[in-house]
């Protein structure tokens, strides 16, 4: 599998380590924007090919690869050219692209301009801080990225929020286990989930609102 | 003013007040239509509004020529006369755009993904009014009238899923032995653009010819033809004369 990278700094990092387990056997290339990069890129992963490219000419090396490119990460520190960069490799038809966000205030414009796979890397920050505070109704611990789901915590803080999960799962019929409130994990029955539990479930995103809205306004 | 020249004045003012009614009302309902299936596209919801707006001014225009007391038998002969020719003459359009509201209500696929419809394969480019424009993997353009998608179960196959590809080499003067170390050789230098390692379905000699059978998993699935143009190199280069199908 051709990946292209570009940009060389600590998104492109984990990105080729990513690429790497995945096809182990792959051709991995960084386009880089400055040489003193590139020299260090080399000797951190001696396995990837580097080039050395002004900004304006990505664009003539994805139009002359497009039809050998399977995977493009845009991964540069600049939001901006991220975004340039993906589309036009979009426009180009190259099959999956993906870009890598600096700033998360940004991922409404990327999906506004139609680039499916926007990697968000503070997402986390938010799910982290609740879990370690403890002290949320829903929690996303997992985002799915072709479909609209994901595994979300449920906190029970009541018999009525109780009464209004098990119901929720037993109509959905969801796959769910339980972090009890000694932090020990549970499997089912669904009878065992008591107060002070979080219920992990895995569900479609507009069910997961609408569960939360039934808790908030409480409307069973 | 005679009763008949007043009666004639009424009823032209009622038929202007139709006509006028009927393009107020085919305006509104085209706000509304707009604002309601624009999640389908607001090309799509335009047009499907302006031909619900025509067909409502028609039918004020129809309801104001009754007024004005023409035979409204013989009006509503013509009308549904023209509507029977206009659909007969244009039936492949309307069908398309029926297949256009299927593809958009129901959306078996989106741009990007690739898809199968009958013996056409490729990748969606462009979901139109009137047609679906895919790339085959062989990076043929191919253009399939929307009513196809009424008519033959689509296959969706995501677009990010490796396709998998298989391939017969023929040598002409091989031992099963030789074609196999042979075609593991070219197949090395091909790897790093697969997604994952090819694999050899099976060997056979048949009047003494080797047919090696291959399976390829590639996720660009315009490489095939760089693929197929890079083994046959790497045979040449070998000295060895076969056929790629």
């Amino acid at each position: 599998m051709r990946s292209i990278v570009i940009g060389g700094g600590h998104l492109a990092y984990f990105t080729v380590k990513a690429l790497r387990e995945i096809d182990p056997k792959g051709r991995i290339i960084i386009i880089e924007f400055t040489s003193e990069k590139i020299e260090m890129l080399k000797k951190t992963f001696p396995y990837v090919e580097t080039m050395l490219s002004s900004i304006d000419k990505v664009e003539e090396y994805i139009t002359e690869n497009q039809s050998l490119i399977d995977v493009l990460v845009s991964a540069t520190d600049s939001d901006a050219l991220n975004l340039r960069y993906a589309k036009y490799s979009i426009k180009n038809e190259v099959p999956i692209v993906i870009a890598i966000l600096n700033n998360p205030l940004n991922e409404p414009i990327f999906l506004k301009e139609n680039i499916k796979y926007v990697i968000n890397p503070y997402k986390t920050i938010t799910s982290k801080i609740k879990e370690i505070v403890n002290k949320f109704r829903v929690n996303i611990l997992y985002e799915f990225s072709k479909i609209n789901a994901g595994i979300y915590a449920l906190k029970i803080e009541d018999a009525e929020t109780l009464r209004k999960v098990q119901s929720f799962i037993l109509k959905n019929d969801l796959p769910f286990f339980i972090v009890s409130i000694d932090d020990k994990l549970r499997a089912g029955p669904i009878e065992n989930i008591q107060v002070g539990d979080i219920v992990c479930v895995s569900c479609l995103d507009k069910d997961i609102r609408s569960i939360l809205e039934k808790i908030k306004e409480g409307v069973g | 003013m005679t009763p008949e020249e007043y009666s004639l004045i009424i009823r032209i003012v009622f038929a202007l007040l139709s006509i006028v009614l009927a393009m107020f009302l085919g305006l509104r309902l085209r706000k509304i239509i707009i604002k309601n299936l624009s999640k389908f596209g607001h090309a799509f919801a335009s047009r499907f509004a302006e031909i619900l707006r025509y067909f409502l001014i028609i039918l004020g225009v129809v309801i104001a020529f009754s007024i004005l007391s023409l035979d409204v038998v013989v009006l509503t002969g013509i009308s549904i006369g023209i509507f029977i020719i206009l659909l007969i003459s244009m039936r492949d359009v309307f069908s398309n755009y029926a297949g256009e509201i299927y593809l958009r209500v129901r959306r078996p696929f989106n741009e990007g993904d690739f898809i199968k419809i009958g013996r056409i394969s490729g990748r969606v480019l462009s979901i139109n009014s009137q047609d679906v424009e895919l790339v085959s993997i062989k990076g043929e353009r191919i253009i399939i009238p929307n009513q196809f998608f009424l008519k033959y179960p689509i296959v969706n196959k995501s677009s990010t899923m490796p396709t998998s590809i298989e391939l017969k080499i023929i040598f002409k003067e091989s031992t099963l032995e030789k074609a196999e170390e042979t075609v593991m050789e070219a197949l090395n230098e091909i790897r790093p653009e697969l997604f994952e390692d090819p694999r050899i379905i099976s060997i056979n000699k048949t009047d003494g010819r080797t047919e090696v059978n291959l399976l390829l998993h590639i996720v660009n699935q315009r490489k095939v033809k760089w693929v197929i143009n890079k083994l046959s190199r790497e045979f040449h280069r070998k000295g060895i004369e076969i056929e790629i199908e």
